[in-house]
């Protein structure tokens, strides 16, 4: 019976939404992390009466045909590139991105990786690093006798040198954007890289056109929201409910056909 | 004498279609989108014979169609600036291969050529039937209720949706497509109404399906009744008939 395919098929997509949902769930207090929405899809229809069949030779034509479908597929799970809340920590070393952007961040094998996890340190060669130790790019020193480090809405590292009264800029922080964001690839650890459905990344200063801007002693919460997600456990549970729902009916009809003959 | 099985048999292999019809409406009840479906039955009427082994006019059921229950569905908010929900009347165009096919799926993502495109790379037409393209550097679009793109630095476009004569006989290819070879015709300015940020969800009503689920189950288990009392009934006479006394 097909209808018991198209079942298992609901209760498939339904059990990845609910990894979705979790996956979200858990990250809700991940710095800079954006939520991701499944997407599902029609799968093929089979269509026992062509739609447009005529019904007679006198020419009239089948209003609706007899299509019938064969369950659910997921289409995409996509991230949702929507800015998350800003909060205060005082840490100077805390940047958090306000509008389009990733920080470019130089993993160990050589390899460009991106992230919006402005929650920034020293290194102990005087580098603005990643809580990983990986440098941000393109390369920010500071030097150890500096003090009163700040970061500028345009992305200018500006710190207080020994003996010198005006700021001095050390450094410059950079932002990439990429054509399609929702095409990036995670790596975990709030790391991202790029991909062909991505584009290429096109790096530019904070504050350029098109580009967001930085600020320093805040960071980038998730943009969850716990409400939404909750509603959508629900709505996931009882879809799987109701798919399991059919499989019993099915069976019940099958082992009706097969008692038709005792 | 086997007419009483013929009919019963016509009748649980419409249940059983009607099974899988409710079935696929239940596993779609999160495809965004999804319009349920419902089978139409009619009757069959088998012309009887007249003069000698006369046989009655026997009437069978027979599903002859599928209607789609074309409300709006319910919107839901996401949050994605490139999601955007139709709540009118009409459909979104997609260049399908080398034809066009239809939507009322807003789920569009961005290309690494800056083009507008579906969950799976199709690209989004607008109301002169080319791409919608976002070209790089410019802020995410705002999209008006009448389908206007608009930001800095963009394209003056508008969304291109399109309304049929008859939605009935549009057909499903999957992926949340309709093909067609109906004229479609744009929708009046007036009458778009989209909303950013926001899909259209499946209009599938879960406990309506599951009450015409339970119907169904029941039905075919009293056709099979009768399948299993004409069985009996042929039994008995092969039993009786045949008995030499």
């Amino acid at each position: 019976m097909k209808s018991l395919n198209i079942a298992s098929t609901g209760m498939l997509a339904q059990q990845l939404n609910v990894e979705v949902i979790s996956n979200n769930i858990a990250n809700m207090n991940t710095t800079g992390f954006k939520r991701q929405r499944a997407e599902f899809q029609d799968l093929l229809y089979q269509s026992l009466e062509r739609v447009g069949s005529n019904s007679s030779d006198a020419g009239t034509i089948v209003p609706s045909g007899v299509q019938v479908g064969s369950g659910v597929k997921t289409g995409s799970v996509y991230r949702i590139i929507e800015q998350g809340n800003v909060i205060s920590t005082g840490n100077p070393y805390d940047v958090a991105i306000q509008g389009r952007g990733f920080f470019r961040v130089q993993l160990p094998s050589g390899e460009q990786s991106y992230t919006r996890a402005g929650s920034l340190a020293i290194s102990a060669e005087g580098q603005l690093v990643t809580p990983e130790g990986f440098v941000v790019g393109p390369g920010v020193s500071i030097p150890a006798e500096a003090s009163e480090v700040t970061i500028n809405k345009q992305g200018q590292v500006q710190a207080k040198l020994p003996g010198q009264v005006e700021s001095q800029t050390v450094g410059q922080l950079e932002l990439a954007i990429f054509f399609n964001e929702a095409g990036l690839e995670a790596k975990g650890s709030n790391l991202f890289s790029e991909t062909p459905s991505s584009g290429a990344a096109q790096v530019s200063t904070p504050g350029a056109l098109g580009y967001g801007t930085v600020l320093q002693g805040f960071v980038e919460t998730s943009n969850v929201n716990p409400v939404s997600e909750i509603t959508a456990l629900i709505t996931a549970q009882r879809a799987y409910e109701m798919n399991s729902k059919v499989i019993t009916a099915s069976d019940e009809m099958l082992s009706t056909t097969t008692n038709l003959r005792r | 004498m086997e007419n009483a099985f013929l009919v019963s048999l016509s009748h649980l292999s419409s249940l059983k279609r009607e099974m899988d019809v409710i079935a696929n409406n239940l596993a779609n009840v999160n495809t965004d989108s999804f319009k349920s479906e419902n089978v139409l039955f009619k009757e069959f009427v088998s012309p009887g014979t007249e003069g000698e082994g006369k046989i009655p006019e026997i009437s069978f059921v027979l599903d002859y169609g599928l209607v789609r229950n074309l409300s709006v569905g319910a919107l839901v908010q996401t949050g994605s600036p490139l999601d955007v929900a139709n709540s009118g009347e009409g459909y979104f165009a997609v260049q399908y291969k080398d034809q066009t096919a239809y939507t009322r799926n807003g789920n569009f993502h961005l290309s690494n050529k800056g083009e507008l495109v579906t969950a799976d790379g199709y690209p989004v037409l607008n109301a002169e039937m080319k791409p919608i393209i976002i070209p790089s550097g410019s802020e995410l679009p705002d999209i008006a209720s009448d389908g206007t793109i608009s930001g800095p630095g963009l394209p003056n476009q508008k969304f291109g949706v399109f309304a049929f004569e008859d939605q009935q006989t549009l057909q499903k290819i999957g992926n949340n497509l309709l093909l067609t070879d109906q004229q479609s015709s744009p929708v009046a300015k007036g009458k778009i109404t989209l909303v950013q940020g926001s899909l259209e969800t499946s209009n599938v009503q879960p406990v309506a399906e599951i009450t015409r689920m339970i119907e169904v189950m029941r039905k075919y288990q009293s056709a099979s009744q009768l399948t299993e009392n004409e069985d009996e009934l042929t039994r008995k006479a092969i039993d009786q008939l045949s008995r030499i006394r």
